[in-house]
């Protein structure tokens, strides 16, 4: 009997074991097996330079209703204007609640200065010129010359050309006068607008360009930028300049030649104030483009510090290629930006509808300006400060 | 009693199995439906056996213009100092990586080299620097700060990308490096011309000690490796424009362009050539790729070609040691991150053989000897160098640089395979002892094919004129054909090819002998049933503006974007293609899907075709999709000249496909010339020939066969009734 009993005992042990194990692994597998939650969203947020905000922002909702994913999470990007100085700073010193996963800022020129007050900060650059994750250029506007219709004939006939650029404004502003320069007197002195250099990146990149024209090259270093006979060259101009407002060139568009006769503005502003400006005042602003001509970039740049993700990092470029794809260029045009794809054509939108204006579909490239180092700007400023406000 | 004992052993058996079945089955359930996989960061952080430090300095550009590869190379490190500290770290030690920014500048440099000397001092336990000298003055500080006695520590000095031929030159007993010397880029990239089947090649270079090394580097490889014309032109670095080179070498119309040069000229001078519709392939060294290149040029950077002493990241990390990175650093992995990876792990494994922490003894085990490391099986000579470097071939897709395939150094390159293109005469037959061979270009792609047989056989037994074929690629046979290496090229495609030709005629270098085959097609198809009947998914689908509304169906699952199946970045059609994307404004919505080759093109478009999938493709005319599966092109606006000169906004232009024969042909063989001149075949004839061929896995040559077993009355109208009598002879003898 106990011959029989035994190895049933073993029987139903090692059967007990067996179920044991399986009711184990299956209630384990069960356990994992439950639903799992959706994958975390992903938010961008997108620092945008004010200039080219609208744009991003119409780009953003059309990215977003598109639902797209990466690495299986929901994008959505938010976007935050903010002009290039302010959040210079900010990137500069970390000042973020909860830090921007991408910025596009002006121009290239504010990337670097954020690199360089973030190094001692970080130890390292927190953008990039180059691999995947480089900041690239989403959309381009020069700086141009904004001149009143009757301005410009003046300053044409007297100079002989249809070409203006720094070097005849300086020949205007050492005259003084308008009438000096064979224009009515009715509009007394030669006066230009330039941007606040402390407030707009508009206004330090109009100086920039100057300097260009001054030594009549794309580019331009710290030391050139310093050089007293530049500077006193440039304060030929500035000190035709009634008024360095933040709202220099809105001012002028709004005042006419009481304001400025003529400014360094920004083409897309421009443009997109150009039918107002048809209804407000009996004559166009004539648009020039200096030579070199400055320009602002609107690079794209991703955040490379820690606290973003690889993933949030990876949507912020997915965003990015989204910006750069035809059809979001093209909308860009519509807000008078010109497009920065390589195939993407520029006779459309606002630059095709004002070319009665002077607009140029094509504006040569070799003639751009080079951004400028943070130690030129850097001089540029503390000279306008000392000159201008103290 | 046995019966029992066996029922019960047969009982525990059976249950255990089923138990252990059942376990085994949900577990396999359980991990598809997890979907996990275990990752770097989630495998503990401080294994407690380790004790005390062995750092690692990693000196490098944090910031400026290659802060992306300093950034990188020390995200690398880490991840290989977070993987090996799991494994015991440096002889029990943990190892710590700490990032130097010196701003690759010399003053940076000397910034740097102050860092660590101080860490020395105070006392850091310095297993090793890796450093990333980007000029001769900071490899001077670089040997003078790590090298000789000053840091009273001796740690092993490790370079991922030290390739100037005079620092390989270098013996210092502590100082390896990773990489091949850059010359080798010029070697390898003629190696890949000439694997490619490209036989002439012009090389622009900067005019720097850089691109004059390399220069001369291509001409002595162009030399060993037998490729017949290497034409040279150097470019000014700082020049705003290259328009007088890129004049002289649109004159040339190489089939391979080789550029050595840093990636700002690059942008400039492709820039301009890119202009006037460059269409051989491109080949440069690691300096010029850059995506500076890539987004000045657009769709036209696609399919160019850069041989890099690192490998793309996805080839050699696992995919779990990508997900560690991507969580240990916050960012996806870049080439330098494999240098600084394997920086790493040369100098843990130089330890671990020393069995101490010295760092002379840890150079005396790694000298002479191989390590393992993520880049391969590195051997090292008494040097420091690696003694068998491979070359890594990177091609643009997409906007992005992809790995292609990996080569070692000095591997004897192998010319391009003959496509199945026969070498000797067709006809098994003793033809006339003084009749020299008649040499076809045995065009890589099957159309060219079934041409060449047709005429060859025809050639061959109508006038007993032996043939042979010469393989390769269109650009470089149609040169041979200008040179008078070959007799006769049946399929001149134009346009695309309109400048070569035009030029080649206009200098009486060859004869038109007319048309092939004309007006067939190339453009966006998709299955009928996607369009058309009662299940048709995309009723109203006609032309390539109605895309936008149907970009759902083409989106594979999880994508954000739908594809447009395509064949090889190489290929110029591939470039035309990424235009019109972006010229109908489908980029958004639409990507390039490259399947790398016609017969993987061919291949999944059937497979969605089986199925009955939506399916979007590139094809063109004569192929056998077009014959066997029932295909709707999409309509585009017509063709004009204007519109392909601008954003080719519009169809393709229909192709006409001419034979070309060597300028005295028609006077060496008049009776040759005349059967070429009135030879004329159908386009889809070749289609049908060419699904023959397919459906039934006959090789393309027996297709041709058949086709002219069975079509006499056509090829027999372009011979004389003797002539056509004598090939009926042949075909009969078959």
């Amino acid at each position: 009997m106990k011959r029989v009993i035994a190895p049933l005992l073993t029987l139903l042990l090692v059967a007990g074991v067996g179920v044991a194990i399986y009711i184990s692994v299956r209630d384990q597998q069960r356990t994992v097996s439950e639903p799992e939650p959706p994958p975390e969203p992903i938010t961008v947020t997108v620092i945008s330079a004010i200039a080219a905000e609208p744009w991003v922002r119409s780009a953003a909702e059309a990215f977003n209703a598109e639902e797209r994913t990466v690495e299986g999470r929901e994008v959505t990007i938010e976007v935050i204007g903010e002009g290039g100085l302010s959040a210079l700073n900010r990137w500069a010193r970390g000042e973020f609640d909860e830090v921007p996963t991408a910025w596009i800022a002006e121009s290239r020129a504010w990337i670097e200065q954020a690199n360089e007050a973030a190094l001692e900060r970080v130890g390292q650059d927190i953008f990039l010129a180059g691999g995947r994750y480089r900041a690239q250029p989403v959309a381009l506007s020069p700086l141009v010359w904004g001149i009143w219709e009757d301005a410009y004939g003046t300053l044409a006939a007297h100079f002989g050309s249809e070409q203006i650029s720094w070097r005849e404004m300086h020949e205007a502003a050492e005259q003084g006068s308008w009438e000096a320069i064979g224009g009515s007197p009715e509009y007394g002195s030669f006066k230009l607008v330039i941007a606040h250099p402390r407030r707009d990146p508009a206004g330090l990149t109009a100086m920039v360009g100057a300097a260009g024209a001054f030594y009549d090259k794309p580019g331009v270093s710290a030391s050139e930028l310093r050089a007293p006979e530049f500077l006193d060259w440039l304060s030929v101009k500035l000190d035709t300049v009634v008024d360095f407002s933040p709202f220099g060139a809105e001012n002028m568009l709004l005042f006419g030649r009481s304001n400025g006769d003529a400014g360094q503005i920004l083409e897309s502003y421009l443009l997109t104030q150009m039918e107002d400006l048809e209804a407000r005042w009996d004559q166009p602003l004539r648009i020039v483009y200096p030579d070199p001509i400055a320009w602002f970039d609107f690079p794209y740049g991703v955040y490379m510090g820690p606290e973003t993700s690889a993933a949030e990092k990876e949507a912020a470029l997915a965003f990015k290629e989204f910006l750069l794809t035809s059809e979001q260029q093209a909308v860009a045009l519509e807000h008078g930006l010109r497009p920065a794809c390589a195939e993407c054509p520029s006779d459309g939108g606002l630059i095709a509808r004002w070319d009665s204006v002077g607009v140029a579909v094509n504006v040569p490239s070799a003639s751009r300006m080079r951004a400028a180092s943070r130690s030129g700007l850097d001089a540029l400023t503390e000279w306008y400060v000392s000159t201008y406000e103290e | 009693m046995k019966l029992t004992r066996r029922l019960s052993i047969r009982g525990v058996t059976l249950l255990l199995l089923l138990a252990l079945l059942l376990s085994a089955c949900e577990g396999r359930g359980g991990d598809e439906a997890n979907g996990e996989s275990t990752t770097v960061a989630e495998l503990p952080a401080e294994p407690v056996e380790l004790t005390g430090e062995a750092i690692v300095y990693l000196v490098g550009p944090l910031s400026g213009g290659h802060a992306e590869k300093g950034q990188a190379q020390v995200a690398g490190a880490r991840l290989a100092a977070h993987e090996l500290n799991q494994r015991g770290g440096l002889l029990g030690r943990e190892i710590i990586i700490r990032p130097v920014n010196d701003r690759g500048t010399l003053e940076g440099t000397l910034d740097a080299a102050a860092e660590v000397q101080r860490a020395a001092d105070a006392g850091d336990e310095l297993a090793g620097v890796v450093v990333f000298e980007g000029s001769d003055p900071q490899l001077t500080a670089v040997q003078e700060s790590y090298l000789g006695d000053a840091l009273g520590a001796s740690p092993l000095v490790v370079s991922p990308v030290s390739t100037e031929p005079e620092r390989q030159a270098l013996e210092q007993t502590r100082f390896f490096r990773l990489s091949a010397p850059h010359l080798e880029q010029a070697s390898e990239i003629a190696a890949m011309v000439l694997e490619a089947g490209l036989e002439d090649a012009a090389v622009v270079h900067s005019a720097n000690a850089y691109g004059e090394a390399l220069r001369s580097g291509f001409e002595d490889a162009a030399q060993a490796f037998g490729l017949e014309a290497v034409s040279t032109f150097a470019i000014d670095p700082d020049a705003n424009s290259h328009a007088g080179v890129v004049e002289q070498v649109q004159a040339l119309n190489p089939s391979a362009l080789i550029y050595a040069g840093g990636d700002l000229e690059a942008a400039v001078f492709f820039g301009e050539l890119f202009g006037f519709e460059f269409q051989g392939s491109v080949f440069g060294t690691e300096r010029a790729q850059s995506y500076a290149v890539v987004d000045e040029l657009g769709c036209q950077a696609e399919g160019m070609n850069f041989a890099s002493p690192l490998p793309g990241p996805s080839t050699v990390f696992e995919a779990n040691q990508l997900a560690g990175f991507a969580e240990l650093t916050g960012r996806n992995a870049e080439p330098y991150a494999v240098a600084g990876y394997a920086a790493v792990e040369l100098i843990v494994e130089a330890y671990q053989r020393a069995g101490t922490l010295a760092g002379e003894a840890a150079a005396n085990a790694l000298r002479g000897a191989q390590a393992s490391t993520v880049m391969g099986e590195l051997a090292f000579d008494e040097a420091g160098n690696v003694s068998n470097p491979a070359m890594h071939l990177f091609q643009v897709e997409g906007r992005e640089f992809t790995h292609r395939r990996s080569r070692p150094v000095g591997e004897v390159p192998q010319q391009q395979a003959d496509n199945g293109a026969a070498s000797g005469p067709l006809l098994a037959r003793d033809f006339a002892a003084d009749a020299a061979p008649l040499v076809f270009a045995g065009l890589d792609w099957d159309s060219a094919s079934f041409s060449n047989t047709v005429a060859r056989f025809i050639v061959e037994s109508a006038f007993d004129i032996p043939t042979r074929s010469e393989p390769g690629s269109s650009v470089p046979l149609f040169q041979s054909l200008r040179r008078g290496d070959l007799d006769i090229y049946m399929e001149t495609w134009l346009p695309n090819s309109q400048e070569l030709f035009e030029s080649a005629l206009a200098a009486g270098q060859i004869v038109d002998l007319g048309l092939n085959y004309g007006d067939v097609a190339q453009g966006w198809y998709v299955p009928r049933y996607l369009v058309e009947g009662g299940g048709a998914q995309a009723p109203e689908l006609r032309s390539v503006e109605d895309l936008p509304r149907y970009a759902d169906l083409f989106r594979p699952e999880g994508a954000n974007v739908a594809q447009l199946l395509d064949g090889s970045p190489g290929w110029f059609s591939y470039k035309i293609n990424c235009m019109k994307l972006r010229a109908y404004r489908l980029d958004g919505r639409f990507a390039q899907f490259t399947t790398g080759s016609e017969a993987a093109l061919f291949e999944r478009l059937s497979a969605a075709y089986e199925a009955e999938e939506p399916v979007l493709a590139y094809l063109f005319e004569p192929t056998w999709p077009i014959a066997g599966l029932d295909l709707v092109r999409l309509e585009e606006p017509d063709f004009t000249p204007e519109c392909w000169e601008g954003d080719k906004r519009c169809a393709f232009p229909p192709s006409q496909v001419h034979i070309a024969v060597a300028a005295d042909l028609p006077e060496r063989a008049p009776e040759v010339s005349a059967f070429l001149e009135a030879f004329s075949l159908q386009a889809d004839d070749i289609s049908e020939s060419l699904l023959l061929s397919t459906e039934q896995e006959i090789p393309i040559e027996e297709a041709a066969l058949r086709w002219l077993e069975n079509n006499q009355e056509v090829w027999s109208a372009w011979l004389s009734d003797e002539a056509a009598e004598r090939v009926q002879q042949a075909l009969a003898e078959q």
